[in-house]
């Protein structure tokens, strides 16, 4: 076990400064032995092959525990002005701005554990963390409290929500833990922004991790921009569940320049279900930012989409792994997995990697995954028409970018990212 | 407007002009015409300043100044345009948005205000009104999907729109069905004007027929071997370039001055 390990260990288990119920004190203490037998992954677990935690492990974090009353240290503009706006503290709910739409559910995670909700309970305790490479769920699990529950109830339509994740002053560095439980019943809808941001002498270690329910004929479109500082690290797991003809479209933007892994996987557990697992990542300075994503297709006729585009400049590295599992009997799968990077300096690296498991008989699957530069004839041609090389490059960019961000739904949620992503590609991406 | 003096060029070391000698003034169209390897091409891309062409030797003044010495946007907002023989797809990038960004680099350049988005799509309809183009093409991603015939068209609107000085149209009628030759032509025609110069780089007289050249040029072998009017493209028509294997640039010539 890291020292770091051992430190975050040592913080458990957890004062939660509440009585709770007993199968939540089984699952925290299940967590906490994980963990010590896991730890953090290291590089020799497969998962984390391309990913290092060395630069973390130097800094000698403390488990974090979310102080009432303490301020955040930056509230940066909402990512959408209209939406319902959460704002999450060290991992806490601290505050929700915005009229809540009848028929949504909106508390802290310790709120709804205590009035067993829905269906929360049996949610949490089917988080799988027992394999090689899942220590920070283990962990996640120890200290299971603090977090945000939503609820939709049958044919509802909540809108947009936007969940934005801040940090607060805090005595020393820590990681602070957080659990997002999502429900929607059967033909409810929602749009989900999740916004993390900074500045860039700002520091967050966050270890979050999302489980999401999708009712029949339900429609989630999850949409995730991470702008944060070089000395962040965001480590986030997302498990989503979907039953027959529900829908989810997840997009990530990664614009920052510190670490962040997403681990984005969704069970496609009844037929006509459908899913788009979508990313764009602009790596700058020495960001490191990796996706895996997994879309298990449980039952037939379901489809799966997966885009990545990624523009890795400076010293970035941006890892990408895209898994489609296809189980025996799931016929009618259709899976296309579509990945393409930009290596635009010499130090960048990208590393992807498409997987593809197929058990089913009558499956449609294609998978590409390229790296490359800029297409030379395409700046020329651009040059002839007046344009600068640099200004050729930024227009080049930008649309190879955009393949992701117009998958969006939300037209004005489409525009707000597309501004981030050209000041980020022109190196504003710490707002200078 | 545009003198070039033994231009020589090469290409992965190799030499494709070899002394080539032109002088366009405004208000002309020269054809340049030659068989397929003659230089005509690297000529277009040595103008336009493309990567991988080298000059070895000679000079070509633009209004005065060293074109060489200028970058390829430079060229661009001076006034110098080409029009591509394989126009390039750009996937992703608006056609109108493209333009618009262009013409305002080209603007700003010279010091002119930027036109808004109102003020473009006014002059964008002005121009397609003029050159017979629907405008679907405005909203699609830069000649992505064109067919060749959109593409050309797509060139000869950029040219239309960005208003050069001077225009080189690279085998601007190659691959083009009849209907398509004829909107290029007309958009060509539109052009002509008294402070503008039209190079017309082809290998067929076809388009000939639609846009008449002041002056017709045979390239062969990276040089001008003959100069002519109209009658010269005529006669290159029925007597094919063999002839030029043949050394017999003589009776070319006289075939030009009649």
């Amino acid at each position: 076990m890291s020292e770091l390990a051992r430190n975050l260990a040592e913080g458990l288990p957890l004062e939660t400064g509440n009585a709770s119920q007993s199968w939540l004190e089984d699952l925290r203490e299940k967590g906490h032995k994980q963990f010590k037998s896991l730890g953090l992954p290291g590089k020799r677990v497969e998962e984390w092959k391309y990913t290092s935690l060395l630069a973390l492990e130097r800094r000698k974090a403390v488990l974090g525990t979310a102080i009432a009353g303490s301020k955040a240290t930056f509230q940066p503009e909402p990512l959408a002005d209209n939406s319902v706006q959460i704002s999450m503290l060290n991992g806490e709910l601290a505050e929700i701005v915005g009229e809540v739409k009848a028929g949504v559910r909106i508390l802290s995670l310790r709120n709804a554990m205590q009035e067993g909700s829905a269906n929360v309970q049996n949610m949490l305790e089917s988080l799988e963390f027992e394999q090689r490479g899942q220590g920070f769920s283990a962990l996640n699990t120890a200290a299971l409290n603090p977090g945000v529950f939503i609820y939709l109830r049958r044919n509802v339509n909540a809108g947009e929500l936007l969940l934005q994740w801040n940090s607060g002053e805090s005595p020393d560095e820590s990681l602070f833990n957080s659990r997002v439980v999502i429900v929607l019943e059967e033909g409810a809808s929602l749009q989900l922004l999740e916004q993390f941001e900074n500045r860039p002498e700002d520091s967050s270690i966050l270890n979050v991790v999302t489980q999401i329910e999708l009712g029949q004929k339900s429609e989630l479109a999850h949409t995730r921009l991470q702008q944060q500082s070089s000395s962040s690290v965001l480590i986030i797991r997302t498990d989503v569940s979907q039953a027959s003809n529900s829908r989810f479209h997840f997009t990530a933007l990664d614009l920052g320049t510190g670490l962040a892994r997403h681990d984005v996987k969704t069970d496609l557990a009844g037929k006509g279900a459908s899913c788009g697992l979508n990313g764009a990542c602009v790596g700058s300075k020495q960001s490191h930012v990796d996706h895996h994503f997994y879309a298990a297709h449980v039952a037939g006729d379901c489809e799966s989409s997966q885009v990545f585009r990624a523009v890795a400049m400076d010293r970035s590295r941006i890892v990408f792994n895209s898994k489609v599992h296809v189980f025996d009997g799931a016929d009618g799968t259709e899976a296309k997995q579509s990945s393409a990077g930009l290596l635009l300096s010499k130090l960048a690296e990208i590393d992807t990697k498409p997987e593809l498991e197929i058990y089913a008989d009558e499956v449609i699957a294609s998978h590409g995954a390229t790296v490359g530069q800029l297409d030379a004839a395409a700046l020329f041609y651009m040059q002839t028409r007046g344009l600068s090389k640099d200004e050729a490059r930024d227009l080049l960019t930008m649309a190879f970018c955009r393949s992701v961000i117009d998958h969006i739904p939300s037209e004005s949620l489409r525009e707000s990212l597309d501004e981030r992503l050209s000041c980020a590609l022109k190196g504003g991406a710490d707002h200078v | 407007m545009l003198i070039i003096n033994n231009l020589h060029a090469e290409v992965d070391g190799k030499e494709i002009l070899r002394g080539l000698d032109l002088e366009v003034a405004a208000g002309e169209v020269h054809a340049i015409m030659g068989p397929n390897g003659s230089g005509k091409s690297t000529l277009g891309n040595v103008i336009a300043g493309r990567e991988g062409y080298e000059v070895t030797q000679g000079s070509v003044s633009y209004l005065g100044k060293d074109l060489l010495e200028l970058s390829p946007e430079q060229r661009a907002c001076e006034g110098v345009f080409m029009a591509f023989q394989y126009p390039v797809e750009i996937p992703g990038v608006n056609n109108t948005y493209f333009l618009r960004a262009a013409l305002n680099a080209q603007r700003k350049y010279r010091n002119e205000e930027e036109l808004d988005s109102v003020g473009f799509l006014r002059l964008v309809r002005e121009k397609l009104e003029v050159l017979h183009i629907g405008d679907e093409l405005l909203h699609r991603a830069v000649n992505e999907g064109f067919s060749g015939g959109e593409k050309k068209r797509n060139e000869i609107f950029q040219m239309a729109v960005l208003e050069p000085k001077l225009a080189i149209l690279d085998e601007t009628d190659s691959g083009l069905d009849i209907d398509a030759l004829k909107a290029v032509a007309e958009g060509v025609n539109r052009l002509r004007s008294p402070d503008r110069a039209i190079v017309l780089i082809t290998h067929y007289q076809r388009l000939l027929e639609h846009v008449k050249p002041d002056h017709v040029h045979v390239l062969a072998r990276g040089k001008i071997v003959a100069d002519g009017g109209p009658d010269l493209a005529l006669k290159l028509e029925e007597q094919g370039y063999n002839w030029l294997e043949e050394g017999g640039i003589a009776p070319l010539q006289q075939a030009g001055s009649q």
